[in-house]
């Protein structure tokens, strides 16, 4: 089973979805190894204490939380991402994941440039990722985006609306 | 940054060629400029509209510029994210993220 690890951005992605049937992170906890810093639980904790659609979210994920895999992840320095990023990004590097997943679309160029050998994954590309390999139905991946791409206000992102396009 | 000068034309409205005039007579300047000015401006602001930036991604997903044009346009670190972003719209990424 390959290992994953998630950004708190990706996580809250797909919890703007979670009560959908089927769920993407059921799908997530049972394809993958699913890890996560300490950093990205603060970070869900911080979001989940909004009463907005990422608060609930965080909570849908935070819910689940006996299912994650939590793993203490020191800090590196010579990163210029913030502190949730950061210890992803690090534990992917510690843990030699086989992807990271992340929705930080301002930030993967730096996100990219900090991993070594895991390959980065957008929320969207994961839903591809989960149709090739019939996990996921292209009706299901298309309704799953479109309900993130609400709640996350990726209506107007080019990347988005191309990876939608994708799913008939 | 090149400092070579080319000459280009163009047409623009009576009205908007006197309008430049007049600003580059109230300026002490004359209508190159003028609009020179008024292009650099336009551009610079284009790479902080994110409806406008999202168009030029847009253009960048679908080989329309190339990497060194968006560079210009948005900037290296956006650039960068894009680059990034396109990747992902790849199928062969998927092909290989699905073999995992």
């Amino acid at each position: 089973m390959a290992r994953v690890v998630a950004d708190t951005s990706a996580l809250v992605s797909l919890g703007t979805v979670a009560d959908h049937d089927p769920s993407p992170l059921d799908c997530l906890y049972r394809e993958y190894e699913l890890l996560v810093p300490r950093a990205v639980v603060s970070e869900l904790e911080d979001v989940a204490s909004y009463a907005d659609a990422q608060g609930q979210a965080a909570e849908a994920v935070l819910d689940r939380r006996d299912e994650l895999d939590v793993r203490q992840s020191e800090l590196d320095a010579d990163f210029p991402l913030d502190d949730g990023e950061n210890a992803a990004v690090t534990l992917a590097n510690d843990t030699d994941a086989a992807m990271f997943l992340c929705d930080e679309f301002n930030r993967l160029g730096l996100v990219h440039a900090s991993l070594i050998d895991t390959r980065l994954v957008t929320t969207p590309k994961l839903l591809a990722v989960f149709v090739r390999n019939g996990v996921l139905t292209e009706t299901d991946a298309a309704t799953l985006l479109d309900g993130m791409s609400d709640a996350r206000s990726w209506a107007n992102n080019s990347y988005v609306r191309r990876a939608r396009e994708t799913f008939r | 940054m090149s400092s070579d000068k080319r000459r280009v034309q163009f047409r623009a409205s009576e009205k908007l060629v006197e309008r430049a005039d007049a600003l580059a007579t109230v300026l002490g300047t004359d209508r190159t400029d003028v609009l020179t000015d008024a292009l650099r401006e336009y551009l610079r602001d284009a790479a902080h509209d994110d409806r406008l930036t999202q168009e030029i991604a847009g253009a960048y997903y679908d080989d329309e510029i190339t990497f060194e044009q968006l560079k210009a346009l948005v900037g290296p670190e956006e650039a960068a994210n894009f680059r990034v972003l396109k990747r992902q719209l790849d199928d062969s990424l998927t092909e290989e993220l699905a073999d995992l």
